[in-house]
């Protein structure tokens, strides 16, 4: 404790506060402006770093993460924009919400939901960061993959709609997902040439397509007027009911989040993704989901939150990034000559505290700085339909093509828009498309090294204990859904 | 109304002539003499951009103006390299690279995009870092030697991961295999912290991985390395692939800088003797020893000739290995 106590004096000095401040609130504006996300700004910062102490550094950019998490959720809710891959899920109810006048309580849940989970984190990698991380490294490639398929078939309860219709949208997510150069063979898979496509289609054109440009056109495409979000702005803050309704989904959240942020190897989008199939499997109301609940948004922001704390363990730890914005901090940790890896706490017990410590108070700033921002944020909103349009349409292809300087991405960005358009009037939904995406790749990956070191036996996934254990998890919720015969649109009245 | 316009295009016209001057004016300057930009085609955060960052501040105090890195990711160095050669020859941009990069891409690839040897001009070779093989913490065997026995006597049985597909570690690897006649599972970790978690938590019995990245857990006990493609100082104990009587095992992971075959004379001189004075700053070379890299500069003459040797090396094993792709 005593540690962590000064740890808490390092980071409370004037000047980490305010590098803490600085990283937060640039943090913030990353996010919510769609594209250029953390690992861009930092790399971009990178070299103004070196003339400051390295833990001021470090507390600065963690700032940036935190606050580009908050800012992506913004987004999401108001204008259904997700900051990043995660965020995703955070469209689905949050724009919703606000649609319904909501903004504020989902926003302010959002914020606050994110708040608990990202303290109750930080005390998880303070406490138990060593052991944790070593406790993770149990996973290889199989535990890996039967995981991977676990959340993927947790997917189908994601759609509103018809069970077949997410199947395919699954199937297609897979056939993206292989675009791009094979990690293990090398060989370019339906590249057709390009060498912009050679790693494959990014993700964040791809969302900014489906949610943001998908739901421009499809607001110019209606008719209806929006003068919802002109007049019944119903409230601010959340109500006594959405705390009652959002504490279980914000604990679920949080804990899930963490478990599975200190995984390396698993980004937060598959925990956020899961964590929205779980509250709709334990909702009393899951036909609501998707049309603007608050244990939607509050779940998985949690988790969101979590999920990102969880990813420090092994990085502070044993020196092995989750995601590339931890790769970015580690080769900044190499740069300022403080050899990340095992011995990182032992030999650096002031970076290790003080940017825990750190964790602490960004959040809190974090959480100060949005929560008076929200009425502000609601005016957004209010703002002629087809002049936010216009803006988001903007920011939506700038942001796609700063990611890597390239038109592609703002291509993608505009294909992806048109085909989310035209699934949509088909009824088909996009999340189990972007879930199969992100994850096909990954699992085909874990299953192709599964198969190399079981020399092609396939008993290897029941012969180990965790991943058995997530194989008939998986094969219950399959079995499960096919006794009960219903998909979930149709499931009022239903109990278990 | 009229004076007002007239006067608008005065200040117009005068706002421009330094815009304008300002390129023809700058052109007969000497070089350089505004920003030089470095393309690094890899992520930030990995070792080849950590140590390119490392070595610009002291390029920058050199050329007297800003050096500024450009990451361009993709396609194991490929975007990054032909993204450099798009470039203005004038001695403006430089591409910072490895032999991963430069080399076996192009030759792991059936149509090549671009030729090393006559596209890419060397300016400097910079820093490198040998490749290491270590084994996990729990294996029967602790030295080379003991491997080597272990594994002919158990063929199959060693499960062995290497990184960065046709990069500096897989030759190493592929090399260790073949040149010893080893049957043994080769199993690839595409990101490096996977791999790093397979053998920290025993699911590969050794792997290949540059010095830098394996030293942590190496000074904490969680591997052991025994072998390196060049001998280290900081592992006195440890052979190197000569020492072995494995001596192409020597392949190391570098750092150089390449300029435009086409860059004028005069630039690309000021660029080779800048980067000689640079290399030799001591804070350049504490920082990037630090971060596992030992300075080694070597001269455009010598890095030709390091590279076409090399260039031999992975073309053997690459086709050998039958690692060529599409």
């Amino acid at each position: 404790m005593n540690e962590f106590f000064s740890g808490l004096l390092i980071a409370l000095q004037p000047n980490n506060l305010l590098y803490c401040f600085i990283g937060c609130l640039a943090g913030t504006l990353i996010g919510v402006l769609p594209g250029i996300g953390p690992t861009g700004a930092v790399a971009l910062l990178l070299p103004a770093t070196y003339h400051l102490n390295p833990i001021s550094a470090i507390i600065m950019m963690c700032g940036i993460a935190y606050g580009a998490m908050y800012g992506g959720s913004t987004t999401s809710i108001l204008v259904n924009v997700p900051g990043e891959a995660a965020s995703v899920v955070t469209c689905l109810d949050g724009y919703q919400m606000a649609k319904k006048g909501r903004a504020g309580p989902a926003l302010g849940i959002s914020a606050l939901g994110s708040f608990i989970a990202g303290t109750i984190s930080v005390i998880g990698v303070m406490f138990l960061a060593p052991t944790l991380a070593r406790a993770a490294l149990t996973f290889d490639a199989p535990e890996y993959f039967s995981l991977m398929l676990m959340s993927l078939v947790i997917v189908t309860y994601l759609v509103r709609g018809s069970m077949i219709k997410a199947l395919i949208m699954v199937g297609v997510g897979l056939v993206l997902g292989t675009v791009g150069m094979d990690a293990l063979s090398g060989r370019e898979r339906f590249t057709y040439g390009l060498p912009e496509l050679r790693d494959g289609i990014g993700i964040i054109p791809v969302v900014i397509g489906l949610f943001g440009v998908n739901e421009v056109l499809e607001t110019l495409g209606s008719h209806a007027k929006r003068e919802i979000f002109q007049t019944k702005i119903k409230g601010y803050w959340p109500n006594r009911q959405d705390w009652k309704d959002s504490g279980k989904p914000i604990a679920r959240g949080t804990l899930l989040g963490f478990i599975m942020g200190i995984f390396p190897g698993i980004s937060p989008m598959i925990p956020t993704f899961l964590d929205y199939g779980i509250e709709k499997r334990l909702s009393r109301h899951p036909d609501k989901f998707g049309t603007g609940v608050i244990e939607a948004v509050a779940g998985p922001e949690s988790c969101n939150n979590a999920a990102a704390v969880g990813s420090f363990v092994p990085l502070l730890s044993l020196g092995i990034p989750s995601n590339s914005f931890n790769a970015v901090l580690l080769g900044a940790l190499m740069i300022y000559g403080l050899n990340p890896g095992p011995l990182l706490i032992k030999t650096h017990p002031d970076l290790f505290w003080g940017v825990v410590a750190s964790m602490y108070i960004g959040n809190a700033m974090l959480v100060i700085l949005n929560l008076p921002l929200i009425p502000l944020w609601i005016k957004v909103l209010q703002i002629p339909q087809t002049l936010l349009s216009v803006l988001i349409l903007f920011f939506c292809f700038l942001g796609s093509y700063s990611i890597n300087n390239s038109i592609y991405d703002a291509v993608i960005t505009f294909a992806f828009g048109v085909f989310g358009y035209l699934i949509k009037k088909y009824q088909f939904e996009s999340p189990p498309l972007i879930l199969a995406f992100v994850l096909g790749p990954l699992m085909e990956v874990a299953f192709r090294q599964t198969m190399i070191g079981s020399d092609g036996s396939f008993s290897v996934f029941l012969t180990r204990p965790i991943s058995a254990v997530l194989i008939l998890i998986t094969l219950s919720i399959v079995i499960t859904a096919f006794i009960k015969k219903r998909t979930f649109a149709s499931s009022i009245g239903a109990e278990e | 109304m009229k004076i007002r316009m007239i006067l608008l295009c005065w200040v117009f016209a005068v706002a421009l002539v330094p815009i304008v001057g300002f390129g023809t004016v700058l052109g007969q300057e000497s070089f350089p003499s505004k920003p030089v930009t470095i393309i690094v085609p890899f992520g930030p955060g990995g070792i080849i951009d950590v140590g390119t960052r490392i070595f610009v501040n002291s390029l920058s105090k050199e050329l007297k103006v800003p050096v500024v890195i450009d990451n361009r990711t993709g396609g194991a160095g490929l975007i990054g390299t032909t993204a450099f050669l798009g470039m203005k020859p004038d001695g403006y941009t430089l591409l910072s690279a490895s032999g991963a990069a430069t080399i076996s891409t192009v030759q792991l690839s059936k149509t090549p995009a671009f030729d090393p040897r006559k596209d890419l001009l060397p300016v400097g070779y910079l820093a490198d870092a040998p490749c290491a093989m270590s084994l996990a913490k729990n294996t029967p065997f602790k030295t080379f030697n003991e491997f080597l026995q272990y594994a002919k006597a158990n063929p199959g049985k060693l499960r062995g991961g290497m990184s960065s597909l046709g990069g500096e570690t897989h030759i190493m690897f592929e090399l260790i295999v073949r040149g010893n006649k080893i049957d043994t599972k080769m199993v690839p970790y595409p990101a490096t912290g996977g791999l790093i978690t397979a053998i920290l938590g025993g699911h590969v019995d050794w792997m290949t991985l540059s010095l830098p990245a394996t030293m942590p857990y190496e000074k904490s006990g969680d591997v052991k390395i025994v072998l390196l493609t060049r001998r280290s100082s900081e592992l006195p104990g440890v052979p190197s692939g000569a020492d072995v009587g494995m001596t192409d095992v020597s392949v190391n992971l570098w750092m150089g800088l390449f300029a435009h075959p086409k860059t004028p004379k005069p630039a690309y001189d000021r660029l080779v003797s800048a980067v000689a004075a640079a290399i030799k700053d001591p804070e350049v070379s504490k920082k990037l020893s630090e971060s596992g890299f030992l300075v080694s500069y070597k001269g455009p003459s010598e890095f030709t000739k390091l590279m076409t040797q090399q260039w031999d090396i992975y073309a053997r094993v690459i086709k050998e290995a039958n690692l060529k792709v599409d």
